[in-house]
């Protein structure tokens, strides 16, 4: 079992949780400039909080439960919604490598926001339904139905591709 | 096909800029760096402060001794000293909230805080965003805004549309609290968390 080691370096956390921050922010904003704000404010948000982390699965939680809020209040604050482009036209294109699973990044991009998170972390970060729940401080059930619902409409988009989910 | 395979092959290529990294990197040390430079600041402040205290301190006990006199005072001055509140321009530098709470736990401390009268020291509510001592709602007023909070239901956020009302809660400990409400939803402008009033 690896070693609890509560004060961690900069570089150390950066190289460990920026890729997991980067893109669960990716999925809300599909916008790189939006995805680095939002990582950014989340490291910043570590190093001024004062709350002790007691292992690992501890301060992961807490990274992502601070990324969703971080990336709610952006999407609300008045310098988001008023700025020339709206979040919907601001999406980064598939870049090329993405280009062969340019459906499946049109099929997710079109989910509400709420739905990509859920799907992000249940996809990507391979968390069960309860550890989702538990993170996001949100009930089994909620969580339940919004991946159901999630389901149903990457079902529809996909329908030509056969994926199963 | 597995749907599964296919997004985590999809997300491995979104990666952050190495750059960016390296500029968050250097952030972070200058921000930590920063904090620790001001945390040695004020200890060393603190000691140099207690030894001056010390010094005067002896300065006084040893003249009163030698003129017999041991009653203390300064020139000019009737009335104690008294700390000031730290506060960076008007607003104190505090955040009212903790980063890891989830919008209902959000939504519950500012309705709790609104209900106490210990707390609250008073609530703007106009149309425009500015405020004036005119517009301050009442206690009945501050307790239905608490009892609408309570009962409120995150939803997903909604664009403001109709007639929009903006609060600003201004608390006793100096903390201000901003929302507006707009199609029957309430916003709290901080954490970004919207909810619908039942």
């Amino acid at each position: 079992m690896e070693e609890f080691i509560s004060e961690i370096s900069a570089e150390e956390l950066i190289k460990k949780y920026s890729d997991m921050v980067y893109r669960l922010a990716y999925s809300r904003t599909h916008n790189t400039h939006d995805a680095e704000d939002i990582t950014q404010d989340v490291f910043l948000k570590y190093y001024k909080t004062k709350q002790q982390f007691n292992c690992e699965e501890h301060r992961k939680a807490w990274l992502i439960r601070v990324t969703v809020n971080t990336g709610k209040s952006l999407v609300t604050s008045a310098w988001f919604r008023h700025r020339a482009e709206p979040d919907e036209n601001s999406a980064d294109e598939p870049s090329e490598q993405m280009n062969e699973k340019s459906g499946l990044y049109y099929a997710v991009y079109s989910l509400p926001v709420k739905y990509r998170e859920v799907v992000h972390l249940f996809y990507y970060e391979d968390m069960s339904i309860a550890e989702i729940s538990a993170t996001l401080k949100t009930k089994e059930s909620t969580v339940k139905s919004l991946l159901f619902r999630a389901r149903g409409l990457l079902r529809e988009k996909l329908r030509e591709e056969d994926y199963e989910l | 096909m597995s749907f599964k395979d296919d997004y985590r092959k999809y997300n491995e290529d979104i990666k952050p800029d190495k750059e960016f990294l390296d500029r968050l990197t250097d952030d972070i040390n200058k921000e930590h760096r920063s904090r620790i430079s001001i945390h040695r600041t004020g200890m060393i402040t603190t000691v140099c402060a207690a030894c001056v205290c010390l010094v005067v301190a002896g300065g006084f006990a040893f003249s009163s001794f030698a003129s017999g006199n041991i009653n203390i005072s300064v020139a000019g001055e009737d009335t104690p000293h008294t700390a000031e509140n730290t506060t960076i321009g008007v607003f104190s530098a505090q955040q009212w909230y903790s980063e890891d709470m989830s919008d209902e736990e959000i939504t519950a401390l500012l309705a709790d805080r609104l209900n106490d009268a210990n707390d609250i020291e008073k609530v703007f509510c106009s149309a425009d965003n500015s405020f004036d001592d005119d517009e301050l709602l009442s206690g009945d007023e501050i307790h239905k805004l608490s009892e609408k909070l309570k009962k409120a239901e995150i939803i997903s956020p909604i664009d403001e549309s109709g007639d929009v009302k903006y609060y600003m809660m201004v608390f006793k400990n100096g903390d201000i609290v901003k929302i507006k409400e707009y199609n029957n939803c309430i916003l709290i402008e901080d954490t970004g968390t919207f909810c619908k009033i039942k």
